[in-house]
């Protein structure tokens, strides 16, 4: 089965959302390793001895928070592609009663979601970058660091890329097994109203978790924030984030 | 032994089909005991009043549906009980389907649509089926309009698509149910010409399920079903004719 086809078939609406908290998580990563590397760096001054470890302690923390917000955005994936196939039900019935299979349809639906994992990532990684620049120019700039020249660019970096990355497609995969249970039957009908589930499942889920992320974000700023002055801080702010945010998911219905 | 569907010069045939619906308590029974063949290279019509069991009927022919008992053929391939993935290659590659409602993928323009059964069977139409599909949408008169999307187009351009999307693949069958429903009485008489000449120019066999005496009387062959069950077989007929069969139909239930 060409996957193009049907992926050209089946429409392109409704990845934004996807697109947005991969890049958010990307992003959000990317962040947090930039600002762990130059925390390190400047609380062991000119010590080089005493880099790396704190940097694998902070480095720690980091990837407790990176770990929260993707699996916030694994969970709007989720609701979104199931939401994206509910709205294309009659598409993929019809794709169903000329002779696709299930499968190669839901296959094409993964792909897709591969590919805005992908796109956001490196979209987010990209922004990402271009701020924590901007953030230690104005640091610098303030003299609220000092000079010693930080590593902005490290290979760690392409770690929350691709993380988000297959999280994204991960949770496009378990959101597409919707198309499994779309019947050739529903085309045949001459009526095209939509389902109830269709009409009613839309934005307000998206929006609620993209709030959700954003409320991980300040959360983990404020961590870092704490951390500046007491090392026990980022704990406390972890041991928050990390009971707080699963909570707050967990309410949601899913 | 049994007999074959190829010596009776079948495309699809149907022995005791019964489909019932819903609970012991509120069975509704849409087919009862029918048994049918449909002529290789015929144009047969399906006809019978609202809620006869025409659709149905045709859904379980076409492997859409399953039915409460009874077997199901198509050419020599026995379709009771194959499962979905069999019925899936079936559909795509053996089938046609023509509907009330078009049925055309909206973001895909006419030749996308036209060759959609190939891309999803993962391949390109070769230099044959190539000038098939020319020769399909140049008789079509759908020519200049390869590049357009279907919401662009005409109902009766739409179902003229749908028709050379169904032929493409020269199916074994085409099931067409009110492929006229949804048109003015003059793209509908364009529709069945267009499907009559199928099956006369070049014996595409085709079961077409309507309740408009005008379009049965294209057919080379009419089915009357009531209640779920066949109540008469005829030769081609006249629309006049074939509404008396209609009125007295109704005048018996
Ligand atoms: N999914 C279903 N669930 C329950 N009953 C059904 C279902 N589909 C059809 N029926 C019943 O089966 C009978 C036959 O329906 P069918 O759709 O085959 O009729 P039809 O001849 O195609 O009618 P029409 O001309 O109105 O399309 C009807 O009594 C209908 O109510
Ligand atoms: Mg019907």
């Amino acid at each position: 089965m060409s996957g193009s086809e049907t992926a050209r078939a089946t429409g392109h609406a409704g990845r934004g959302a996807s697109l947005l908290v991969a890049a958010l998580a990307s992003a959000f990563g990317v962040v947090l390793l930039e600002t762990t590397s130059v925390l390190a760096t400047v609380v062991s001054g000119n010590d080089l001895s005493q880099l790396s470890a704190v940097r694998s302690a902070l480095s720690i923390v980091a990837f407790l928070f990176i770990t929260i917000a993707v699996y916030v955005s694994a969970i709007v994936t989720t609701n979104t592609v199931a939401t994206v196939i509910a709205g294309r039900t009659r598409t993929i019935a019809l794709m169903r009663l000329i002779g696709s299979s299930a499968g190669d349809q839901r296959r094409a639906v993964a792909l897709d979601g591969l590919k805005v994992g992908l796109a956001g990532a490196v979209l987010g990684a990209v922004v990402g970058i271009l701020l924590s620049f901007v953030g230690v120019r104005i640091a610098f700039g303030t003299a609220l660091i000092p000079d010693l020249g930080y590593h902005l660019l490290e290979p760690l970096l392409a770690l929350p890329v691709v993380i988000v990355v297959l999280s994204t497609w991960c949770a496009a995969w378990v959101g597409s097994r919707r198309v499994l249970a779309v019947s050739p039957m529903q085309a045949v009908g001459a009526a095209e109203e939509r389902s109830l589930e269709e009409s009613t499942r839309r934005p307000v889920r998206t929006v609620f978790s993209i709030v959700l992320m954003a409320t991980g974000v300040l959360f983990l700023a404020g961590g870092v924030w704490v951390g500046q002055v007491t090392e026990y801080g980022v704990l406390l702010g972890l041991v928050g984030g990390c009971s707080r945010s699963p909570a707050l998911c967990w309410g949601r219905t899913w | 032994m049994e007999i074959t569907s190829a010596e009776l010069g079948l495309a699809a045939r149907v022995t005791n089909l019964c489909k019932n619906y819903g609970s012991a308590t509120t069975s509704v029974a849409a087919l009862d005991d029918v048994s049918i063949g449909i002529g290789r290279g015929q144009f047969t019509a399906i006809m019978g009043p609202s809620g006869s069991g025409k659709s149905t009927l045709m859904h379980i022919m076409a492997g859409l549906d399953e039915a409460s008992s009874g077997r199901v053929w198509l050419g020599e391939t026995e379709i009771t009980g194959l499962g979905d993935s069999e019925l899936t290659v079936l559909r795509r590659r053996r089938i046609g389907f023509i509907f009330q409602s078009f049925n055309l993928v909206p973001t895909l323009d006419v030749r996308g649509n036209i060759t959609l059964p190939f891309a999803l069977d993962g391949r390109r139409p070769d230099a044959a089926e190539k000038d098939w599909i020319d020769q399909l949408t140049d008789s079509l008169g759908l020519g200049d309009r390869l590049m357009h999307r279907p919401h662009e187009l005409s109902g009766g351009q739409q179902q003229r698509v749908a028709i050379a999307r169904a032929l493409a693949t020269r199916p074994e069958l085409v099931f067409a149910d009110e492929p006229t429903g949804n048109l003015d009485s003059r793209s509908g008489r364009e529709v069945l010409t267009l499907l009559k000449a199928a099956s006369t120019g070049y014996g595409q066999s085709i079961a077409m399920v309507t309740h408009d005496p005008i379009a049965a009387s294209f057919a080379d062959r009419i089915l009357f079903l009531a209640d779920g069950r066949v109540v008469e077989d005829r030769e081609r007929s006249t629309a006049e004719e074939i509404s008396g069969i209609m009125l007295g139909m109704e005048q018996r239930a």
